[in-house]
Order: structure tokens, then sequence, then C-alpha cells
């Protein structure tokens, strides 16, 4: 069983872990909620983690819509990292996969007509394979650039509605806090 | 903060953030060992069966007779639909030996014994149940709800009880925990899931403190639902200090179809006085303090007066059938306070005992009778098709019907079958939700006449194996407050919007009709 805290009849404990770069924001974010930070530990295997623990008094006002909002929080935090590494995904494995069809045709087509020892037909094939992977290569690039800026900006929404959406959560949370202070 | 260590390893695919939440460790490897043996256990059976066929090969054609006689009695027999057609499916295609499984799985057969104890029981303490009867001014819908918990379950129709609901688990057991502090004679807590961490610790301080002080504490918990989870080291605390702890339906490594049918129920009685259910089992998750599936929303219902009663018997009959010790239980009644009430409040219980389908029967009853709205939480939805046909036809008659289910899954096949039936639902008006972000267990059904609370899933579990229980009330400051849940919930939610192109994708449709083979398991 998880280590319980002392006073756990008056205190709710919360742990979490953290990416190293993002650990004054997220913590600024708990500090928001209501908790303070009790511990900070490293990870012992992975250098980019830490491991924190907060608490908070168990009885405050608007408990269930502090806590449903946190998990809130956290999920749009996890959307917006993820959206963050994603943005170029699509146009970068389309890319890499013609490329690697580009270079295998021109490589192939190549190798084939350049052939010394190959009969006429064959260098003839092998010539019009290099072109046709030139051609794919050059035709490709435009789509391509077309992925690129549609997925620029279509992660820009997300991004941005992920951002949005993590003030309103943020605004609601203060609001409730300032409440309970009041 | 300074990186002292950034020439260690970079753990990727972590997020910013992540909820730190307690594996199951031993408990999973425990369960996983029992479901091979079980398992191994079941292909064996096969194997020999197979193996006596095919030995004696006239033995092929007389199993396949046997089964054919089986499917012919499963046609006719009171399952589901769904239920009937599965099983007609299992007994064909493995007609060598799928006619001695029906056989072992049949509770005609597997629960006659324990049937025969529980009817004892019931007769005997048929005296405890006094009914205030069914007052004249109470509207039709509800009259008619109440006969139906009278006569066919033998439920006392209670009134003069105070109602407070809990819109989450941490309201509930903030509550509760309070109430246990002012014990005096006896405690019952009955629950699907108990699982050691804070909660437990905060309670269980409680009940160690007033077991020691003579409080009779009596707890019952299911074997399979705490398994792994409630630690044999807080068994032991429990039982040094004094606590009486029951498992339902041992979970054994031996092959039985019994081992399906679990103790839903959840239920803590204070004194007599105070009783409370609801949808919430004792763990952290419920109340929040630990992170499972997104944010964990539930609900919770309390009682004093006279209907604390009515669980009071509910737990003794289970707590005498567990322990097979008769006790007088005339010093667990009639210590509730009289509170000025007029609605009516009747505790129930459903399970293998009671002939009827009562949760599924009293659902039925209040949305068949809803005229102008209809409510429900639940976190799984996968109905029989006479519940969905009523669904369809109050929606379509203009009734408002709105259905709020969970974003979140616990169980991502469950998931499937669930979300699969509310797309249904939802091309033919009936409004489906989604609460963002959260696991919605509560299980609340309410119209404009009644509603109802409890432990009873809209799924096939709850209505045909598990034991439950819920509490039916038309107690209007009961149900002004479950509104106000539904309401607020309504704003965190979103609606699910029928997919037509989806649904006619061959694929799509495949999925989903084999995940309707295993409803009736799930």
């Amino acid at each position: 069983m998880e280590k319980i805290y002392d006073d756990y009849k008056n205190t709710d404990y919360l742990k979490v872990t953290v990416l190293r770069e993002k650990f004054e924001e997220v913590n600024g974010y708990y500090i928001t909620l209501g908790y303070r930070q009790i511990e900070i530990k490293e990870d012992k295997v992975y250098g980019n983690l830490l491991h924190l623990v907060f608490a908070r008094p168990h009885n405050i006002e608007n408990k269930d819509r502090l806590q449903y909002l946190q998990v809130k929080l956290e999920s749009h935090l996890n959307a917006l990292s993820r959206n963050e590494e994603k943005r170029h995904t699509k146009s970068l494995v389309v890319s890499l996969s013609i490329a690697v069809i580009v270079v295998a045709l021109v490589t192939i087509g190549l190798s084939i007509a350049f052939n010394i020892n190959a009969k006429s037909g064959l260098i003839v094939f092998g010539t019009i394979l290099t072109v046709i992977g030139f051609f794919v290569g050059v035709s490709a690039i435009r789509p391509i650039v077309k992925i690129y800026q549609k997925e620029k900006v279509d992660y820009q929404v997300k991004l941005a509605k992920n951002q949005s959406e993590i003030t309103l959560i943020l605004e609601e949370i203060k609001r409730l806090v300032k409440i309970n202070e009041e | 903060m300074k990186n002292k260590y950034s020439h260690k390893a970079q753990a990727t695919n972590v997020g910013v953030v992540k909820v730190k939440t307690e594996g199951k460790g031993l408990g999973a490897l425990k369960t996983l060992i029992v479901a091979m043996l079980i398992l191994m256990q079941l292909l064996l059976l096969i194997y020999i069966y197979v193996s006596f066929a095919s030995a004696f090969k006239w033995y092929l054609t007389v199993s396949f007779i046997l089964s054919l006689i089986t499917c012919i009695y499963v046609l006719s027999s009171k399952k589901n639909g769904l239920s009937k057609a599965v099983w007609i499916i299992f007994l064909l295609l493995g007609f060598m030996f799928s006619h001695v499984i029906y056989l072992l799985s049949d509770d005609r057969f597997f629960f006659y014994g324990a049937r025969k104890r529980y009817n004892k029981i019931f007769k005997k303490s048929e005296k405890y149940i006094k009914d205030n009867g069914i007052d004249e001014n109470l509207s039709k819908a509800v009259e008619n709800d109440c006969n139906f918990l009278k006569n066919g379950g033998r439920f006392p129709i209670c009134n003069n009880t105070l109602l407070n609901y809990f819109s989450s688990g941490a309201k509930l057991f903030d509550d509760v925990i309070d109430r246990l502090k002012q014990a005096e004679s006896f405690i019952f807590i009955e629950y699907y899931i108990i699982s050691d961490g804070i909660l437990l610790k905060r309670i269980g301080d409680i009940l160690k403190e007033k077991a020691s002080s003579g409080v009779d504490v009596r707890i019952i918990y299911d074997d399979m639902g705490s398994h792994g989870t409630f630690s044999r080291k807080t068994k032991k605390e429990f039982l040094e200090a004094g606590i009486k702890l029951k498992p339902f339906n041992r979970l054994v490594p031996v092959f039985s179809v019994a081992l399906n049918y679990r103790d839903h129920r959840k239920m803590v009685i204070v004194d007599g006085k105070t009783a409370y259910t609801g949808g919430c089992n004792l763990a952290d998750e419920y109340i929040n303090e630990k992170r499972l599936y997104g944010y964990w929303k539930d609900n919770g219902l309390r009682l004093d007066g006279q209907a604390v009663d009515s669980f009071s018997l509910m737990f003794l009959r289970q707590w005498e059938y567990l322990s097979k010790e008769q006790e007088d239980y005339s010093p667990f009644f009639n210590h509730y306070a009289y509170y000025k009430k007029d609605g009516v409040v009747v505790p129930y219980a459903d399970g293998l005992e009671y002939q009827l389908h009562i949760g599924k029967q009293v659902y039925e009853n209040i949305i068949s009778n809803a005229r102008e709205k209809l409510y429900i939480m639940t976190p799984y939805f996968i109905p029989d098709e006479i519940l969905t046909g009523i669904l369809i036809n109050k929606a379509i008659s203009g009734v408002d019907v709105r259905i709020i289910l969970p974003e979140v899954p616990d169980k991502k096949i469950v998931y499937g079958v669930t979300l699969n039936n509310a797309e249904k639902l939802s091309e033919l008006g009936v409004k489906v939700y989604r609460m963002k972000n959260a696991f919605v267990h509560s299980k609340v059904v309410m119209s404009e006449n009644s509603v109802v609370v409890g432990s009873i899933n809209i799924d096939l579990r709850s209505f045909y194996q598990q034991f439950e229980c819920a509490v039916y009330s038309n107690d209007k400051t009961l149900m002004g407050q479950v509104e106000v849940d539904f309401n607020e919930t309504f704003k965190d939610c979103q609606e699910i919007v029928y997919d037509n192109r989806r649904r006619k994708n061959v694929i799509y449709r495949l999925a989903a009709g084999l995940l309707q083979i295993f409803a009736p398991l799930m």
C-alpha cells in the first residue's frame, strides 16, 4: 500500500509525476487549486521526471467542483503537450515515405541503367524508373507542402482551443478559491 | 529546478503531468492465477467430454439431440432475448458439451440449495416487516410502483423518512464518517468493493474504536469485488479489534458458474437510525483521492427514519445466509426517530433469492410511466430489448429522455457495447450525453413521478446476476436534489450525435455485433 501521511484525517494528499521543464508551471497550477507542495523527488531512472506530493485541507468549500476542474486541467495540459508533439507528424510520415520510394526508384533505375552488362532493353527500363522516381519526387513536393500547411493550421486551432480551455478552467478555479478564501 | 541528472535517460510519451495511482500488485497476479486455473478446468472438462463423445460415436448423435432439446428449453425460458440468442449459438456450435455447461449455469440447479435457505430466512424474518400501506392520495404511477414492490418482493412501503442526496462520493463519505463517530449500538456495512487506502483508514479507525468499545460492527464484502484490494493485513486488524467480517461468494480456483454471481450492494446502517446507500463503494477512487478513470462522478443517499429498518432487514438476512447462524433480529429494529414526511420511501433489494427481476422491472415501470421527463445516469448502458423499446417509445412520444454516460471508460469492451447501444437510441430521439473527463458511476433513474437511487446499473449483470439494493421514492425534496445534480452535470456533458456514416460501415457493424454476443456476460 502507498504511504499514508500522518494527518490523513484532515488533509488530502496528491502525488503527481511532472515533466521537469514544466515543473514551475504545473506547481503554480496546483497552488492555485489550493494545494501546497510538501515533497519533491527526482525520478530514479528518468532525468526529465519529477515526483511531487501536494497537500490540501480535507474540508474545503466547492471541493467537488475543484476536483473536477483539476482533472480537466490535467487532461488539457497533457492534450496540449500531445498536440505540440504531433504537430507535423502526418507531413513527416508522408515525406519520409515518398522519399524512400523516390530514393528506391532512382537508385534501382540508375543501377540498372548504368550497368555495363545490361541489355539495351533493361537500360531503357532503368532510365524510365529513374525518370519516374524524379517525377514522383518533384510532383510530391506541392502536396506535401499543402499537407504541412493544413496540419499547421489544424494544430494551431487545436492548441489554441486547449489553451483557451486551460485559461477558462484556471479562471473558474481562481473564482472558486477566492470564494473559499472569503 | 537545476537538472543534476541530465545524463540520465529521458522519459518520452509521459505527457506533462500524471497523477500517481496505486497498482494492483500481488492481487492482480492472484486473480490471473485463479482465472487460469478455472480456464484449465473448463478446457479439461471439454476435453474429457469430447474424448468420450469421440470414443462412442453414437454419443455424438445423442449430444446433438440433447443440445437441440436444450435450445428449445432456452427458447421457452424467462431469459431475455439477447441471452437466449447467445446461448442458442453456443449450444449449437459446441453441441458436444454445451448442454452440460448450460445445465451447470442454470440457477434453478446450482442455486437450488441456496434458494431454499434464503426462503427459510425470508419466512422466518417476515414478522419484522412493517408496512404502512399505500396512501390513496398517491398518483396512479407511484401507487402501481408501490404495489409492485410490495407484492413482487414483499418490500414494506415506508413514510416518515428524511432523505438527503449526495451528488458525490466525497460528500457522502464525509457524512458517513461523521455519523459513524456517533454510533452507539451497531454498525452494519455491506459493499461490493472494500479497498485499502485513505478512506478505509479513516473509516477503519472509527470502526476499530467502536468495536473495541462494544458496538456490534459487521461487514459483508464481495470476495471478487474486494479481491486484491481488501488486504489480509487489514482484515486481520479488523478481526483483532472485534469487527466481524463475512465474504460473499468466495473466489475459489474451481470452475463454477456461481462465481459470476456477486454481491453488488452498497449500504451502511448505523444504530438502526440512519442508513446510506448509492453508487459508491468503499475505496479512494470514489472520493477522488485516487485517480483511475478521470473524475469519478458518483452519488449517495442518506435515510433517517422508518425506512432504515428495511436496510437492517436486508443486511441481517444476508448475514444469516453467510454466517449460517440464526439470531433474533428484534434488537436491531424500531430505533429510528419519527419524522413527519409524506413521501413514500421503499428500500428494496434484488438478487437470486427473488423470483422476479425486481431491479429491472422497477426501472421498466418508472420509464413506462414517464409522461414528461426521464433522466438516467448510469456507468454502463446494456439494456435488454424490452427496456430499449420502452425508451425509444418514450422519446418518440415526446418525453424528454436523457441519459448521462461516462466519457472515460473503466472497461473498454463494455464501453464499446454501451456506446453502440447509446448511438442506436440517439438516432431515435433519446438524448445521450457523456460527462467530459469523467467516469460516471452514479446509478439513478428519475421521472416526474419518482426516483430510484441505488446500486443497480442498466446492464444485464445488475438485472440478472448480481445482488443489488436501491431506494424508490416520490419525495419532492429528494427529487429536487437529484434534478439539481442532473442539471449541474449536463453543463459538463457533451451530447452524442448519431453518426450515420460510421454505423453503415461494414466492419463497424460486424464489430458491434460481435460485442453484443458478449453483452450478457458484461
